[in-house]
């Protein structure tokens, strides 16, 4: 049962990987996380989406009238990637990166074009990664009530019943039940 | 010289999310970390005058400068120049970062006294190679302090995976690899040279 929560969180950052949303840097950043830093990754990608606000902002509104400083918006850029570099926004760094040719080539429109995919990558990759950080956390979470309460006999009881709670697919219900039928003789209700 | 239980590191990037990534890779590297946002800032910190010997304002003696190349105002290569430039500053090693491989650029940096570029993103067994590089040269006489150190260390992080080891090999460069590179394959050349051994440290 435990099994099934578990991979949940791992299958989607295995799909966001696979599908190129991320890139072996998200990785790296998760390797860094211990007991006392467990969510050191989701504190990153917020303080990316915080401070890029203003690169986006300001990319957006150095685009919308001439004359239009080319050198200005390919260094604004290049900060932009620079960060989404760093948190492992691969599809983001790759806009970015066309982004800046089209900077190079004095190309305005293809700048403003390349840049609606910019943001579109962004907002993307942050509504996934609030969901995968979410679904994680609530992994971290169930795994740490249970093993508390595997530990403490005296909660047991109570700490099973908040754990149950805890999952919300009917399988799951289902199974933790039918292995307490199994180990502690408690009726088998569905 | 006196070494300090831990290696203290200043840390210089003008942006925000490199340094709490900067700052995580550190201290998990069991170094103290301060980090700052400019070149100006950091040699303040340092004291401009560079009166304190190689210590921060807080007293704390600095035993390795990690700057970002590219940054407002002061770039990290100019914060190299005047931090060589000092007669009390210019012992403490500087490492350059750069999202950017530019030959010519790696080149100047290395000329002007940096121990090492280092291509971001900078991943935690660039950092240990680092720290282990700054505790062999800070003293031979520290031998003991420099297993000690790598000891509580290496049992603080027994979870890490040490298999990212590997990855070092490609992101890092040295005069060696200058050397060796002509200015032509500059621009599109991917393959990286092991690290030369070379202490640069006396």
């Amino acid at each position: 049962m435990e099994n099934q929560k578990k991979r949940q969180a791992a299958y989607m950052k295995r799909s966001l990987l696979d599908q190129g949303y991320l890139d072996e840097q998200f990785i790296h950043l998760e390797e860094l996380q211990d007991d006392a830093n467990p969510n050191f990754v989701e504190e990153v990608v917020k303080l990316y989406y915080t401070d890029s606000a203003r690169y986006v902002r300001n990319i957006e509104l150095a685009l919308e009238n001439g004359p239009y400083d080319f050198a200005r918006l390919d260094n604004m850029m290049y900060q932009f990637k620079g960060s989404s570099s760093s948190i492992g926004a691969r599809r983001v760094k790759r806009q970015c990166s066309q982004f800046q040719e089209y900077c190079n080539a004095k190309n305005i429109e293809g700048c403003r074009n390349i840049f609606q995919e910019v943001k579109q990558e962004y907002d993307t990759l942050k509504t996934k990664l609030e969901t995968y950080f979410q679904t994680d956390r609530h992994e971290k979470d169930a795994r740490k009530r249970y093993s508390q309460r595997a530990e403490d006999p005296l909660r047991v009881c109570l700490g099973r019943e908040l754990w149950k709670d805890s999952f919300t697919d009917v399988e799951s219900k289902h199974q933790i039940r039918c292995e307490q039928a199994h180990h502690h003789d408690l009726p088998s209700s569905s | 010289m006196e070494m300090a239980q831990e290696l203290h590191v200043l840390a210089v990037d003008d942006s925000h999310v490199d340094r709490k990534v900067i700052e995580r890779l550190l201290k998990i590297s069991c170094c103290k970390v301060t980090a700052v946002e400019s070149g100006t800032r950091a040699l303040q910190y340092l004291g401009l005058d560079g009166e304190k010997s190689s210590m921060g304002i807080d007293g704390l003696k600095v035993n390795l400068i990690l700057t970002d190349y590219s940054m407002p105002g002061m770039t990290g290569y100019e914060l190299l120049k005047k931090i060589k430039e000092s007669s009390v500053l210019s012992k403490i090693p500087v490492v350059i970062m750069s999202s950017e491989k530019i030959l010519p650029r790696i080149d100047r940096c290395l000329e002007e006294g940096a121990e090492e570029f280092l291509l971001k993103p900078v991943k935690l067994s660039d950092v240990k190679r680092l720290r282990d590089f700054i505790l062999r040269g800070e003293g031979d006489d520290n031998k003991e302090t420099e297993k000690n150190i790598k000891q509580v260390c290496s049992r603080k992080r027994k979870f890490l995976d040490d298999s990212t080891t590997q990855s070092m090999l490609s992101a890092v460069v040295t005069v060696h690899d200058i050397e060796s590179s002509s200015p032509e394959s500059s621009a599109s050349s991917e393959s990286q040279q092991p690290l030369s051994k070379q202490s640069k440290i006396g």
